[in-house]
């Protein structure tokens, strides 16, 4: 069974634009799944759509084999997200925010003190657990916004670009302890442009071109693998790969003026 | 023997909502509109008129409270959003909210209505305060009702300053004008306070069975956050 599975999702806009077109996706459990694309490809429709915030055309959506609908809310307690804008009480505090999801996924409160005490300390922000939300850096909203994902130890960590705006360290730490989970059963589905990093990090990608999945493999096989439109022609990285399928026409295009012989 | 089943919200989330919407009361910056409210008010009350010297107490109130009646999904940007990423049970969420909102109701036409009756021509007397309370509770569920449904047809993603809230300030006080109907024509009967106080019941029985489950239909539809999110 798989985590996640859409088949043949579409999501049109009000403004006519097809978001995504019969997308189909199969995230297998217990893996580190980076699912890229350029921007305005999709990914944030999809994970909105995985979410329950964005409605769709037609398609299902599967979480761990339950077919989940907009207004659905029980799937949710296994379920962790952090989408591309923080969603959250800005008036509160971390720690009140936190203690505020812990009831809502109904952890018992000694319980969940003891997971916001170290949230504060494995986040950082134990400095600023009497600030309101509104009033801190967007790289420590994000934080906030990953400790209420993970709060809970979900099943399934869905992240819509959640290392952006985060220091090294800080996302270094975040890496390692999504890893620590994802050997003991979680999956993880993330979203990020640092193609470095996704390729380092998954364990299997998907590329999202132009609303539907152009390729998804196991990250180990990118060198390997052999694509019908590019015959013959290995890929050296990640990088390589997702330039070649996102965008082949502009593959080495550099700024005219830059390279102008007569600079001004 | 059980011989009455209160059907109190499931789970604690209720309770976990409930202490949010109080955390927020000191914190909300829709309350400075008192500051513009609170001396308006006391020209009002020196003002001679028929009626309640507690009016522009419970109109202020009303006005200051406006999005916890009409908005109260988006008391901030993002907290739609938010309640919705997690597994809430919408029932018990509105709920939370609803009676936070009566709560505050009760406590912003005391908090305002001593210092105003303290310049009213006519100090109110404690006749003037249980007519008060009779009043707010014949228009309360009324409006938490009427509220529901606005809330989640016409969500705002925030509540604030501008001529769109302006203009909701006073869809809210003509609601409540309209209410008030039922409490004009019940006073002028003999044994008022019961009359007014089977109304005020009828008007949570309705609250609890017809517009709760409504409001949760709503949510659970996802139509309301879909709306905010196009």
């Amino acid at each position: 069974m798989n985590a996640i599975e859409l088949s043949d999702v579409s999501v049109t806009f009000r403004t006519g634009h097809r978001a995504l077109e019969n997308l189909s996706l199969q995230v297998p459990p217990g893996t580190i799944f980076g699912f890229l694309g350029v921007n305005g490809a999709g990914k944030t429709t999809t994970i909105r759509a995985i979410a329950g915030l964005r409605r769709t055309d037609r398609g299902t959506i599967r979480l761990f084999g339950k077919e989940i609908t907009p207004g659905d809310t029980e799937h949710l307690l296994s379920v962790g997200f952090v989408l591309d804008e923080a969603m959250y009480f800005d008036w509160m505090t971390p720690a009140e925010y936190w203690r505020f999801v812990s009831g809502m996924y109904r952890l018992e409160p000694s319980q969940a003190r003891a997971r916001v005490d170290e949230l504060l300390d494995f986040l950082e922000l134990v400095e600023k657990k009497d600030d309101p939300i509104a009033t801190l850096s967007t790289g420590m909203r994000k934080k906030i916004s990953l400790g209420a994902a993970l709060i809970h130890r979900p099943r399934l960590i869905v992240l819509d670009e959640p290392l952006e705006g985060i220091d090294a360290l800080a996302a270094s730490s975040i890496k390692s302890a999504l890893t620590q989970a994802v050997r003991q059963g979680t999956t993880v589905f993330i979203t990020s442009h640092v193609l470095d990093t996704m390729e380092r990090f998954c364990t299997d990608i998907a590329i999202l071109h132009q609303g539907a999945i152009a390729l998804q493999c196991p990250t180990q096989e990118i060198t390997r693998i052999a694509i019908p439109s590019f015959p013959g022609r290995k890929f050296a990285s990640l990088e390589d790969l997702f330039l070649a399928i996102a965008s082949p026409g502009r593959m080495g295009r550099s700024l005219g003026f830059l390279i102008d012989e007569h600079p001004a | 023997m059980r011989i009455l089943t209160i059907p109190l919200p499931r789970e604690n989330q209720f309770l976990t909502v409930f202490r949010a919407e109080m955390l927020h009361f000191g914190r909300d910056p829709i309350l400075l509109r008192a500051v513009l409210l609170l001396p308006c008010s006391v020209l009002v009350a020196v003002w001679q008129y028929s009626g309640s010297s507690l009016i522009p107490a419970i109109g202020s109130a009303l006005v200051m409270l406006e999005p916890r009646f009409n908005n109260f999904l988006f008391m901030s940007p993002g907290e739609g959003e938010a309640l919705s990423l997690l597994p809430s049970r919408w029932r018990a969420v509105v709920a939370a909210k609803n009676l936070a909102a009566a709560g505050y109701l009760f406590l912003l036409v005391l908090l305002l209505g001593i210092p105003i009756g303290f310049f009213a021509l006519r100090p109110a007397g404690a006749d003037e305060w249980v007519d008060a309370l009779l009043y707010l509770l014949t228009i309360l569920f009324p409006l938490l009702h009427l509220g529901n449904l606005h809330a989640l047809q016409h969500p705002r993603r925030k509540a604030g300053w501008s001529l769109g809230d302006l203009a909701e300030v006073f869809l809210l006080l003509l609601t409540a004008g309209i209410a008030s109907i039922p409490f004009a024509v019940l006073s002028s009967l003999d044994f008022a306070p019961l009359w007014c106080s089977l109304y005020a019941i009828a008007g949570a029985l309705f609250w609890w069975r017809v517009s709760l489950p409504r409001a949760e239909r709503l949510l659970r539809s996802g139509s309301v956050l879909t709306r905010v999110e196009e």
